[in-house]
């Protein structure tokens, strides 16, 4: 009986916290034209973020493409279907690979450091201060990160593929022996632009808002001490990892 | 120091603060119980009281930063519990705060600290908003420093740099919340003439919380003590200091023990030892 009381008033809690993010997504998109006026900041930030996870999406790209190759080679191969090597690295890359995994990264290397920065900002009072200075913290802190966070992601998802698709291609190709046109033509031959490529960006798009918007609202919801901010950092990783595949789960059953 | 409303008896300016039957509760704890505290404009007020008692919340419900449960705070004519968003921020362009801390925004050059009120707040071209803002730091000697980060600042000085970032759009309110902590005599002393010297040449109506009464009694005439969620006294030094209320008496003369308690409530001692006692 205390077990569901217990269940019952967490998923009351749960319920509350979505609300508490929508109004603030509400809050954040209310400012986001305003704020656009301001495009240096915009574009400060998109370097900031989008430049931090870069190196992090090519190498992890690099090693996923390897192992990739390496495993479908070598279960291809059983059957004499090694010639479909490409079409299964694209498109397992393309729709499901490179849109969750490169989400799962960024929100521990952009979406950490989104929180700790805001976190850190209103345990020093800065953003109390904005507010004392008449200028809304939510359209001058909160507002460039997380469009940028929304636009670097998908761009970011594009780049693990390409190098994903490197990585297979050398471990395939250049190691195992696979022909080197049969790798590519596969590829391009049974590859749809739209349904596969334009599909996992489309979900890119939609882990970015999720983990701008997590990582932002712990970092201006964080108690202002160091401790309360380094809660907040991990909360947004367990909170972005968890919404990543749950709506990686809605989004393909919808896709398909 | 200059009270308008002494000058002219006859007709007496709205006050810049009037704090009517104020009450806050926060979480379980009551802060204020029903306070009442009128500043006239252009006075300078000095407010003391145990630490916890609800100064700095005082000074966020004039800013609007915090909600109070009841009561009524009118602020420079206007009433705070009906302000939001843009008027709201209207009336903090007119107010400004230093707060305990500094809060310098740490990506920017203390130059671009100090202009940030203005390029954000108004249409001032940038040659104009230089002009200002290099007389700002001058005012509180550190115009040599508009090019550092505030990491490369010490404590006193980032105050100063806060100090005249929150003069920068000429505020007729100013808060200030704990402005001599941690400062050297030095930087005490270049404060304690901004204070002055902002009340005397242009009037600005000061509400200063600190602990120092011998620095408070330079800037103020007034000196209000919040203790225990109300006002235990509240008038000139001279006759707050002769106040015979051993509550006040406690606070100003620095007792550990008096009515308002040194020890936190706990067991005695010697039961917590377990030596003595045992009769
Ligand atoms: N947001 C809050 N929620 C709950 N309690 C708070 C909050 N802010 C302050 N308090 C409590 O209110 C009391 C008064 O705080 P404060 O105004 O900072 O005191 P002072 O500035 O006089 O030292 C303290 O006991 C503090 O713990
Ligand atoms: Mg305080």
């Amino acid at each position: 009986m205390t077990a569901l009381k217990d269940l019952f008033s967490s998923l009351l809690d749960f319920i509350q916290r979505l609300g508490a993010m929508g109004s603030f997504l509400m809050r954040i998109l209310r400012v986001l034209p305003g704020s656009l006026r301001r495009f240096d900041m915009h574009l400060r930030q998109l370097w900031f973020i989008g430049a931090m996870s870069l190196t992090i999406i090519i190498i992890s790209g690099l090693f996923v493409g390897l192992v990739l190759g390496l495993q479908f080679y070598s279960a291809l191969n059983q059957f004499g279907a090694s010639g479909a090597l490409g079409t299964l690295t694209a498109l397992s890359l393309y729709r499901e690979l490179s849109p969750v995994v490169a989400a799962l990264l960024f929100s521990g290397r952009a979406g950490t450091a989104i929180t700790a920065e805001i976190g850190l900002m209103r345990s020093t009072q800065q953003i109390e201060a904005m507010e004392m200075m008449a200028v809304d913290p939510i359209r001058h802190v909160v507002a460039p990160r997380f469009l940028a966070a929304t636009i670097a992601l998908p761009l970011l998802c594009v780049v693990f593929s390409a190098l994903a698709i490197m990585g297979a291609h050398w471990s395939a190709v250049l190691w195992l022996g696979l022909d080197n046109g049969t790798y590519w033509s596969s590829m391009v031959g049974s590859v749809d632009l739209v349904d596969d490529l334009l599909a996992g960006v489309f979900k890119a798009l939609v882990f970015g808002v999720l983990v701008a918007l997590i990582a932002a609202y712990q970092g201006y919801h964080a108690k202002p001490t160091g401790e309360g901010v380094a809660y907040a950092t991990t909360r947004t990783v367990i909170h972005s990892a968890i919404a990543i595949l749950a709506f990686d789960f809605v989004l393909t059953a919808f896709m398909m | 120091m200059t009270d308008p409303a002494a000058a002219n008896p006859g007709s007496r300016p709205p006050p810049a603060v009037a704090i009517r039957k104020l009450t806050t509760q926060l979480g379980s704890k009551r802060i204020f119980d029903g306070i009442d505290l009128e500043v006239p404009r252009g006075s300078v007020t000095a407010i003391m009281g145990p630490s916890g008692t609800g100064k700095t919340t005082l000074l966020r419900h004039l800013t609007g930063q915090l909600a109070f449960d009841s009561g009524r705070v009118t602020v420079l004519g206007e009433d705070i519990g009906q302000l939001h968003h843009e008027p709201l921020y209207r009336l903090r362009r007119r107010m400004g705060m230093l707060f305990q801390h500094g809060a310098l925004l740490t990506d920017l050059t203390v130059f671009d600290n100090v202009a940030f009120p203005l390029r954000e707040n108004t249409d001032l071209p940038e040659p104009l908003i230089r002009t200002l803002v290099l007389l700002k730091l001058q005012s509180v000697g550190l115009r040599g420093a508009a090019g550092l980060m505030p990491a490369e600042l010490s404590g006193g000085m980032a105050r100063r740099v806060a100090l005249a970032r929150a003069i920068a759009l000429d505020p007729e309110l100013m808060l200030y919340d704990e402005p001599f902590v941690g400062l050297d005599p030095i930087a005490v002393a270049a404060v304690v003439e901004l204070i002055i010297t902002l009340n005397r040449t242009l009037g600005v109506t000061s509400l200063v919380v600190a602990h120092e009464i011998e620095h408070l009694r330079r800037v103020a005439d007034r000196l209000v003590v919040l203790a225990d969620g109300g006002i235990i006294a509240d008038g000139p030094f001279d006759q707050v200091q002769a106040d015979p209320s051993p509550m006040v008496q406690q606070f100003l003369r620095g007792l550990s023990d008096g009515p308002v308690p040194f020890h936190y409530p706990a067991a005695p001692l010697t039961d917590e030892l377990g030596i003595g006692g045992a009769t």
